[in-house]
This record gives C-alpha cells, sequence and structure tokens, in this order.
C-alpha cells in the first residue's frame, strides 16, 4: 500500500487538462495512456462477447447428446477459437488496459515510458484478431487443434492454423512490448518517494507479470514459427517421421503455457488486493508478504509445466517433481488468500459491486485453485486428463478468478475514468446472476468429469444428458447476465447517466489516483511529480 | 503538451534511461526467442 502522501488539494490547476484531440484520429495516432487503456478495454470486451458467443455455441451442441447443429469439425474449431480468443483477446488485453488507464496515476507518473510503442502494442490487437476471425472463413475453416496447438495435429491442418499462428505471433509482439513498457515505466518514472515497497500491490503484481511475459511469450513464439517451418519449410522439429519429437512441442508450450496462467491471475491478485483493503477500510495485512508472495509463484511457475503432460509419460522422479513443485504453489497462495481475509477482519466493510466480486472471486476461485491441488496429484490426474473435471478447474480459476476481478476493478475505478458512479443496482444483479449462472454451468462439470466425460467432443453417452443441459442452461444464463454489465458501461460511458463521482467514492482508498486527481482523471496527469512520503 | 515530451522534464525516467531499460529487456526476449529455436536446431 502507499504510504499517504501530501495532501495539495485535487486539482493541479492547469488550463490544459481538459484539452484532448477529437474524432476517429484521436483513437489512430493516440499517445495518451488513458485513451490507449480506453481502447484496450473495449477492444478485450468486444473480444468477451465474440468469445462467448463461441462458448454458447459449444454449450447449444452439448444441450442434449447427438449431433444437432455443428459437424465435429466445427465444434473442435468454436472449442478451439473459444479459448485463443478469450486468453488472448479478452483476459490478457483487459489487464493491460487497467495497466494502462492505472499503473501511471498509481505511481505518479504522466504517462508511458514509451507512449508511441504502446499505441503500436494495441493496434497491433485489432489485426490479430481480424486473422483469426477470418480464418473460419478459409478452407478447411478456423483451427481446431486446441488452443494449444499440438502437434502433429497442428503440423496437418489447412490454412487456418497458419492464420492462428500469425495471430499468435502478432499478439504476442504487442504482449512484449506492452510489458517492455510497463517494467520501464514502473523502474524509471515513478514519483520521488514512492519506493518500490510503498507501490500499490496492483503495480507490483503488473510488474511481476510484465517480467514473465518477457520471458515466456518468445518461448511461445519459437514454438510456433517451429510450427509454421515444420508445415511449409521442411523441418521436422515435432514431426516423428523426420527424427522430430511431438513431445518436445507439449514441453515448450507449457514452459510458456504455465506462467501464462500466472500473467492471467497475477494481475487479478493485486486487483482484488487493491478493492478489499478500500472497502473494510483497512490497510492491506501482510503488504511485505504479499509482495513476496507474488514473486515466489511467479519463479515457481517456471517448473511446474509438465504437470500439463503426466499421461504423455516421464521418469517417475520427473512426476515427483513436478508434482511437489505444483503443489508447493498452494503455500504463497494461501498466503495471499489469509492476507485478503485478515484484511476483511474486524473492518468496517461495506458490499458496493467491486467488493461482491472481489470477495465472490476469493471464495470461487479458491474452490478452483482446491481442484487445481487434485490434478496436481498425479495418478488422480491420470485419471482425470482431458476430461471435464479439467474444464470445471480452469474456468472456475479464469472466470470467477480473472474475469470476476476484471469486472471487479470496471466497477471500482469507472467512477476515475468517467466522472461518473455506475448504476449500483444494476451492478449487485450483475454479480448475483454471475455468480449463480456460473456455478451452475461450472459446477456440474466437476461431476462430468468425475464420471469420465471426455473434453472437446461434441457429443456423449447418455448418461452425461442431465448435468450437460443443465450447464447449458446457465451458460445461457451467464452470457445474457453479461449484457447487464454492457448496459451498465454504455450507461456511465456513452449515455452519461449516473449521479457525479466524488474525488474519492470509496472512504478507503488511498492510492494516488484517488488522493491526487479529480473524478474524472483530466487528460494529462501528474506533469509535476507528486511527493510521497 | 505531449506527454511524452513529459518524461523530460521530470527528476526521473528521462528518455535515455527508459531508452536502456527498454532495450536491455527487449535483449533478454531476444535472447529466450533465440534459445529455444536455437535448442532444437542444434540438439535434435
Amino acid at each position: 500500500m502507499s504510504a499517504v502522501i501530501d495532501t495539495h488539494g485535487t486539482d493541479h490547476g492547469h488550463d490544459d487538462h481538459a484539452h484532448r484531440p477529437t474524432g476517429l484520429m484521436r483513437w489512430v495516432t493516440t499517445t495518451n495512456h488513458k485513451d490507449i487503456g480506453t481502447l484496450y478495454l473495449w477492444f478485450s470486451l468486444t473480444m468477451f462477447f465474440i468469445g462467448g458467443i463461441l462458448a454458447l455455441g459449444i454449450r447449444a451442441e452439448l444441450f442434449q447428446p447427438g449431433l444437432q447443429l455443428w459437424n465435429p469439425e466445427f465444434f473442435n474449431q468454436l472449442t478451439t477459437m473459444h479459448g485463443i480468443i478469450m486468453v488472448f483477446g479478452a483476459i490478457m488485453p483487459a489487464f493491460v488496459g487497467f495497466a494502462n488507464w492505472q499503473i501511471p496515476m498509481m505511481i505518479g507518473a504522466p504517462d508511458m515510458a514509451f507512449a508511441r510503442m504502446n499505441n503500436w502494442s494495441f493496434w497491433l490487437l485489432p489485426v490479430a484478431a481480424m486473422l483469426l476471425v477470418i480464418s473460419f472463413f478459409v478452407p478447411g475453416g478456423a483451427t481446431a487443434a486446441g488452443w494449444t496447438l499440438y502437434a502433429p495435429l497442428s503440423t496437418q491442418m489447412g490454412p487456418g492454423m497458419d492464420l492462428a499462428i500469425f495471430a499468435l505471433h502478432i499478439m504476442g509482439a504487442s504482449s512484449i512490448m506492452g510489458s517492455i513498457n510497463i517494467v520501464t515505466t514502473i523502474i524509471n518514472m515513478r514519483a520521488p518517494g514512492m519506493t518500490l515497497m510503498k507501490m500499490p500491490l496492483f503495480v507490483w503484481t503488473w510488474l511481476i507479470t510484465a517480467y514473465l511475459l518477457i520471458a515466456v511469450m518468445p518461448v511461445l513464439a519459437g514454438a510456433i514459427t517451429m510450427l509454421l517451418t515444420d508445415r511449409h519449410f521442411g523441418t521436422s522439429f515435432f514431426n516423428a517421421a523426420g527424427g522430430g519429437d511431438p513431445v518436445m512441442y507439449q514441453h515448450i508450450f507449457w514452459f510458456f503455457g504455465h506462467p501464462e496462467v500466472y500473467i492471467m491471475i497475477l494481475p487479478a491478485f493485486g486487483i482484488v488486493s487493491q478493492i478489499i483493503p478500500a472497502f473494510a477500510r483497512k490497510p492491506l495485512f501482510g503488504y511485505s508478504s504479499m509482495v513476496y508472495a507474488t514473486s515466489s509463484i511467479a519463479i515457481l511457475s517456471f517448473i511446474v509445466w509438465a504437470h500439463h503432460m503426466f499421461t504423455v509419460g516421464m521418469p517417475a522422479a520427473g512426476v515427483l517433481f513436478f508434482m511437489y513443485a505444483t503443489v508447493l504453489i498452494a503455500v504463497p497462495t494461501a498466503v495471499k488468500v489469509f492476507n485478503w481475509l485478515a484484511t476483511m477482519w474486524q473492518g468496517s466493510m461495506t458490499f458496493e459491486t467491486p467488493m461482491l466480486f472481489s470477495v465472490g472471486f476469493i471464495f470461487v476461485f479458491s474452490m478452483g485453485g482446491f481442484t487445481g491441488l487434485i490434478l496436481a496429484i498425479m495418478p488422480v490426474d491420470i485419471q482425470l486428463q482431458d476430461t471435464y473435471y479439467v474444464v470445471a478447474h480452469f474456468h472456475y480459476v479464469l472466470v470467477a478468478g480473472s474475469l470476476y476481478a476484471i469486472f471487479a476493478a470496471t466497477y471500482f475505478w469507472i467512477p476515475k475514468w468517467t466522472g461518473l458512479m455506475y448504476d449500483e443496482t444494476l451492478g449487485k444483479w450483475h454479480f448475483w446472476l454471475s455468480l449463480v449462472f456460473f456455478n451452475i454451468t461450472f459446477f456440474p462439470m466437476h461431476f462430468l468429469g468425475l464420471a469420465g466425460m471426455p473434453r472437446r467432443i461434441p457429443d456423449y453417452a447418455t448418461q452425461f444428458t442431465e448435468f450437460n443441459a443443465i450447464a447449458s442452461v446457465g451458460a445461457l444464463g451467464f452470457g445474457l447476465t453479461q449484457l447487464i454489465f454492457l448496459w451498465v458501461v454504455i450507461k456511465v460511458a456513452f449515455l452519461r447517466q449516473g449521479d457525479k463521482a466524488p474525488a474519492n467514492p470509496w472512504e478507503g482508498a488511498d492510492t494516488l489516483e484517488w488522493t491526487h486527481l479529480p473524478s474524472p482523471a483530466p487528460y494529462h496527469t501528474f506533469e509535476e511529480a507528486p511527493v510521497v512520503k | 503538451m505531449n506527454p511524452v515530451n513529459n518524461t523530460q522534464s521530470m527528476t526521473r525516467g528521462s528518455n535515455k534511461s527508459n531508452l536502456k531499460t527498454g532495450l536491455m529487456l527487449a535483449a533478454v526476449a531476444l535472447v529466450f526467442f533465440v534459445a529455444v529455436v536455437a535448442n532444437h536446431v542444434y540438439f535434435r
């Protein structure tokens, strides 16, 4: 938690604060971190709904056994593209959007370190998204190899696969540039007095996340580059017939893929660590242990990748190493959960929508954490590999974890962004309906997985019918509920409906954007650095 | 005011030091990419 600060009012008195370019070119050429943050967030929301429509396509087919709507090839395209779009198009850009908006304001910097590169980082994304969407319409359709693009399946597919590879390359480049920007901003541009251990937890978690991204996105780029040369240039990196090794693809992919999991959850931890103290009206319990726990999780994330591939076979020593290392991650994660609970303990809590989503996050994300521990046990994993139990597990951590934190952050910071309070009643409806429908959708998948239903199939044996029907109804409800969120955002962002937000609408929030800036935050902020004491 | 130039007027984060940090991080990314591919070209 940042120490507080000399309070010399909320207005710096510059006349040009309100000045901003207008029209389409403002958005195309902008170097302003707030504009770019907004672009990221709208892009993410758009991709979230596209990915959501694909998910509803999956659940519609699985509503009952037999093939009703799609042929199996197209079904596999739906699952694959749902995964790729949600991971790279929705969750990651949302967190980068928050980083762009908040990090400069939270550390008292005027903008990101590389403002023009920031523009480029964003505008690569729509190009990649277009490649992904177009891939549905090329011969053979979109890639259907799963979001992991395992070889040899991925070396044999049609041109949709090439488009996916290019899209991932572009999104990877965007992520690397974004991360370099974030690290440089945090390391070099903090306000005087803002020492590392005074930084808000959201900034800390993003600093660590950005390091993870710089380390692992090039590994993914390497893997898919080798896929590309295997497909078109006669190499045999992953082709057994040519002396290559398809299992090696899995190792490289998950060396990227497991840190990627933490890339999608560490900023969420940071968001929850900002919101809970604000609504418990207490300082965060165990600030430094939070920083160390985040770092520990990041380091451990590099040495657990093979738990995703226990069934390909490996020496017993390897199995034991990856199993124990994986279980070890529960320790720093539990430190975090303990600290959030201890922050709430005897706090003066109120439950506005950001707090509801944060508490929901702790409760439901922890359930996903526990099923992760179960899956980490190799003998159990042998049974549950590629079943719906895994699907249930990672949706509990990615939807109730990452996505809930994204909702919480939007409700928390939207008064600062727009100068208007969101509709609290609709926010609460959004939370409760999301919570109920989320569990209706994904809880039955645990039972389906334990009973042996494999994932990534369009048809199933009749004994799985009831739970699948329940999950599909839940998914439809969850999807419709997100229209409430869209409406809440449109109301404040476009229709400008809502009460005027004070500079700090949340009593317990004490970071620079709340204590030093009016709502909405001026177009340019902290041209003169605040002094943090 | 152009926010890019604002960094120069601040007590920290000059464009030069930012560039140095950025290039160092880019080099790290490049090393990871080359290591993965080179490792496979060499050892397969």
